[in-house]
């Protein structure tokens, strides 16, 4: 072989500095293995997690919340689907065009969506899709589906969401749910905050019967925020049913009877305690809770100068007027004071000290007895009562109706009225207990108040004979594995002691109430029915008050009823504020209650026969 | 003859490392460009096709006589730079950056080229200047500086600052190996730092946010700091004996950006784990340590020269990538040799492999 290359002196220097680059890229690389160290085995569980975080998506599903029935079975309060409208960032291609394609379909100004959007994208965590609307009209998702090769990027999904078919029925009662607020996450800790919760009434009070258990799916996603597996998956259990003791067709037509009078009608069952009717007017419509409220629409509802939010059947307390008598008459029979031969005379008014206490009807009644007294409702009968029995015999009967003490239904915010006494107002005025405060009392007025709940219940406890109970209106709970829970069974509070000829005396005045002439509750006469039952005009303000002011002060209207006379099936109370006359207005709404009751028993229990 | 014989168990020796890496590359490359559907991505094939006609090319180098590459070295850089020319004219724009030439539906880098023309003639340069003692001042080191600087300026204007890097540093340790004046070596390194502020200044913004992200990645997660996070994330989850081929999630769901290419390394530490990496990195100390014994034996100061610069471009890749892909380097677009899908890079790698081979077996 030919030699061609010259040996240079050179070389072994060359070959000695290429060893020693030789030497440092050897230590380099032992460097990095100790890095790779560090980093594979001593930090993997710290990077494990950040993987789990960049991968692992935790997707709730929200459980469908239970429904609520009445007694029969009528679906008061669902779970509809809703579908939601949301965008995928990372597919779109022209925002701008989307946007517009979007305010087509949804017929928006492009303007309000792009702001929308802009809005949502600053608080949805990177690789999220944007919540853009909620609640979408079928129509909607249909065009939307049809459109879809155009709008890259829109997704539709559906979750279940709170829906109350008949808007505003039974509101109060029902109450409502919406989005939780800072205060609600601090004290329900384990439930994130995109949910909804019951917010008033039986939604809130039976929250966690309602809501059942949120299910997840836990899906492995690509760096695209792209579902790639489902990596776990949790099914929801739905919440467990409710059946109100509310009878749906009672309370449409208590509801519809009240019209737009402002005002409360409460339907019990004297027997059970069981609400058939509650009412409370000004309502409104829970599904704007659900949905989240337009300015207009929050505006209207807080300018209501009659608070349709407060529930005016155990969350207002208002002198029960003449209604009241029924009190004073049981307290003067009991104690011995009249019997029914026992008469006062009525000329109009009766003088106490330098002050003239008034009878409604100013030329009088002359003489009357118990059940004169009642029939026509005398005050100066029950003036002169009141004087005999003082104010603590009248206060110790009132509280053995129940009254000044909450009937425990067991709705948030419910009062309990005022029963006064001597001790209650040298407690309260730091004064003496005088007669000019007794009269008024014995009529129903001045410093008492009772809710239209505990005024029910009163009747209620006469009707049945003599026991208190306590209101249910939950019938049973049905859990999602088929389990029936009853949480609140009829309760007795407690033993009213009458004797029959009480109750005889008192039972015949209220019939005639009803259906003598010259009765002030005329009115609420049902053919076929004996209904019984009790006016109350309760004055707002005085006479010489009133004079000054406008008609606005108008007085309260009272009427509590019960039906048949002497079997009673159903008590019903209607509280009409500001609405005048009991006779007049108040009657006419208990009638159409009663009335409505014994068409509808007819009919249920044929549809029980049916079955 | 006999002399022939006992060295070509050397060359044996190399063929049985070069392949064992590039099957590895193939193997973990296949991984890297699995799709979600199961199916292969097509530049798979591509690489199989680049390794072919590489392959090819290798071959009949291979052929080629030492002395003819020495005679040759001159026409090859000159022809490097006109094309570096061309690309700056001609040339395909990816990504802001202007560093390929099309050819029908394939595309080269010329710049890859460059790295083996340089080195092929600085060696040159180097083997017609005589030796000095105390080393080179820096009058005596003007025409090698010329010619290093002629296609890094090209190559900056692209721009391509890790190619322009590569460039740099084989010029560098070329002058280095050669025996620079102590005063002059120290002069460059203080006007290095002192005037790193103006090259900071002179970078464009997407490198210096990389810079800072080097630095601080977690202070932009989402951005700057994406790709070292992700990368990280990847190789410390292979843990201890790793995921397993074909499963390592942060490559598969795509969080890893360029996982074919610069970090291809990140799959395969994801997938092997600790104990793959550190076999791999044995394996290519081994084949760099092959590639020194092969130099050792070399006579003439053309080949060594070459032959010490193929070391050295083999393990510039091969320290900056892994240390890149663990977060210990700043992210500088250099590819991992033999592992990462380049086609224009593969080339020039079996090529200066195969000129490592012939060495072997004449030496």
């Amino acid at each position: 072989m030919k030699k061609i290359y010259v040996v240079l002196d050179s070389i072994p220097q060359l070959e000695k500095r290429l060893f020693l680059y030789i030497k440092f890229l050897s230590i380099f690389v032992l460097f990095i293995i100790g890095y790779y160290w560090f980093l594979q085995i001593l930090r993997h569980n710290y990077y494990l997690e950040l993987s789990e975080k960049n991968r692992i998506r935790n997707i709730r599903i929200t459980a469908p919340r239970g429904v609520i029935r009445d007694r029969y079975g009528v679906i008061i309060a669902s779970s509809a689907p809703s579908f939601v409208l949301s965008i995928v960032k990372e597919e779109v291609v022209n925002k701008d065009e989307l946007i517009k394609e979007i305010a087509n379909v949804l017929k928006k100004n492009p303007k309000e969506i792009k702001e929308v959007y802009e809005a949502k994208e600053r608080v949805t965590p990177k690789f999220y899709p944007i919540i853009l609307y909620e609640n979408l009209k079928r129509e909607e998702v249909v065009k939307i589906e049809a459109l879809k090769w155009k709008l890259k990027g829109v997704k539709i999904d559906y979750k279940s969401e709170r829906s109350y078919p008949y808007n505003d029925f039974c509101s109060h009662l029902i109450g409502y749910v919406s989005q939780v607020s800072s205060k609600d996450i601090e004290r329900l800790k384990n439930r994130i905050f995109s949910t909804k919760i019951g917010k008033a009434g039986i939604e809130n009070v039976f929250e966690d019967y309602l809501k059942g258990f949120d299910g997840v799916t836990r899906v492995e996603v690509d760096a695209y925020g792209r579902k790639k597996k489902v990596l776990y998956k949790l099914d929801p259990i739905s919440g467990g049913s409710l059946k109100l003791t509310i009878d749906w067709e009672l309370q449409e037509v208590a509801e519809k009877a009240l019209g737009d009078k402002n005002g409360a009608v409460v339907a019990i069952s004297p027997k059970t305690g069981e609400i058939l009717a509650f009412v409370s007017h000004p309502n409104f419509d829970p599904n704007l809770f659900v949905k989240g409220f337009d300015r207009e629409e929050w505006v209207k509802i807080t300018n209501n100068p009659f608070h349709p939010l407060q529930n005016k059947v155990i969350q207002g307390a208002y002198p029960p007027g003449s209604t009241f008598k029924l009190i004073t008459a049981i307290a003067g029979l009991e104690e011995g004071i009249i019997d029914e031969s026992t008469t006062f005379y009525c000329y109009g008014k009766r003088r106490v000290g330098n002050r003239d206490f008034r009878c409604w009807r100013e030329s009088g009644h002359g003489r009357v007895n118990i059940h004169k007294a009642i029939v026509e409702s005398c005050d100066v009968f029950f003036y002169e009562l009141g004087l005999k029995l003082g104010p603590d015999k009248i206060a110790k009967y009132a509280r053995m109706f129940g009254l000044g003490e909450k009937t425990n239904i067991g709705l948030p915010g419910e009062l309990s009225g005022n029963v006064p006494d001597t001790l209650w107002k040298k407690k309260k005025y730091k004064q003496s207990w005088y007669d000019g405060d007794t009269l008024p009392y014995a009529i129903g007025q001045g410093y008492l108040t009772v809710t239209p709940l505990q005024l029910a219940l009163a009747y209620a406890t006469f009707a049945n004979g003599g026991t208190l109970l306590k209101p249910v209106i939950v019938k049973e709970i049905e859990t999602s594995d088929g389990k029936i829970i009853q949480e609140q069974i009829p309760t007795v509070r407690s033993d009213v002691r009458m004797s029959s000829k009480t109750l005889d005396i008192i039972r015949k005045a209220l019939i005639g109430v009803v259906n003598e002439s010259g009765g002030t509750g005329y009115a609420a006469r049902v053919p076929d029915i004996v209904v019984a039952g009790k006016t109350g005009t309760a004055q707002v303000k005085s006479f010489k008050e009133r004079k000054k002011q406008s008609g606005f002060l108008n007085d309260h209207a009272w009427f509590v009823g019960f039906a048949p006379a002497y079997d009673p099936e159903i008590v019903v109370c209607a509280f009409i504020m500001h609405g005048g006359h009991g006779g007049g207005v108040a009657a006419p709404v208990v009638r159409e209650v009663i009335d409505k009751f014994y068409k509808k028993e007819r009919v249920a229990n044929a549809k029980l026969h049916e079955e | 003859m006999q002399n022939y014989m006992k060295n070509n168990r050397l060359f044996w020796e190399g063929i049985i490392i070069i392949g064992v890496i590039t099957l590895l590359g193939c193997v973990n490359l296949y991984s890297a460009l699995i799709t979600p559907s199961g199916t292969v991505d097509s530049l798979f094939y591509r690489h199989l096709l680049w390794l072919l006609v590489g392959g090819v090319i290798a071959f009949f180098i291979h052929f080629l006589k030492p002395i003819d590459i020495e005679n040759f070295s001159a026409i090859f850089y000159i022809l490097c730079c006109i094309l570096l020319v061309g690309v700056l004219l001609i040339g395909k724009k990816v990504n802001g950056a202007q560093r390929w030439i099309g050819i029908g539906s394939f595309s080269f880098q010329p710049s890859e080229f460059t790295k083996l023309a340089l080195i092929f003639f600085m060696a040159r340069i180097f083997k017609q200047m005589p030796v000095v003692e105390t080393g080179y001042k820096l009058n005596q080191l003007l025409v090698p500086l010329i010619i290093v600087m002629i296609p890094l300026l090209l190559i900056l204007k692209q721009p391509d600052l890790g190619t322009a890097i590569i460039i740099f540093s084989i010029a560098f340790f070329t002058i280095l190996l050669m025996g620079v004046n102590l005063r002059l070596l120290i002069t460059f390194f203080a006007s290095f730092i002192l005037l790193s502020p103006i090259f900071y200044h002179l970078l464009k913004d997407y490198q210096k946010k990389r810079f800072l992200a080097f630095l601080m990645p977690e202070a932009d997660p989402q951005g700057a700091g994406y790709h070292t996070i992700q990368a990280k994330i990847a190789v410390s989850t292979g843990g201890m004996f790793g995921k397993g081929f074909l499963r390592g999630a942060q490559s598969k769901l795509g969080y890893i950006p360029e996982r074919h290419t610069d970090f291809v390394f990140s799959v395969f530490a994801e997938e092997w784990g600790f104990f793959g990496v550190v076999v791999f990195i044995l394996l290519y100390l081994y084949l760099i340590y092959w590639m020194f014994r092969v130099t050792r034996n070399i006579n003439d100061r053309f080949l060594f020269l070459s032959a010490s610069g193929i070391i050295f471009l083999f393990s510039l890749h091969f320290i900056i990538n892994i240390a890149m892909v663990s977060g210990l380097f700043p992210v500088v677009g250099i590819p991992l040799p033999l592992m990462s899908y380049g086609g224009t890079a593969l080339i020039v790698y079996l090529v200066s492999l195969s000129f490592m081979l012939k060495l072997a077996r004449v030496y």
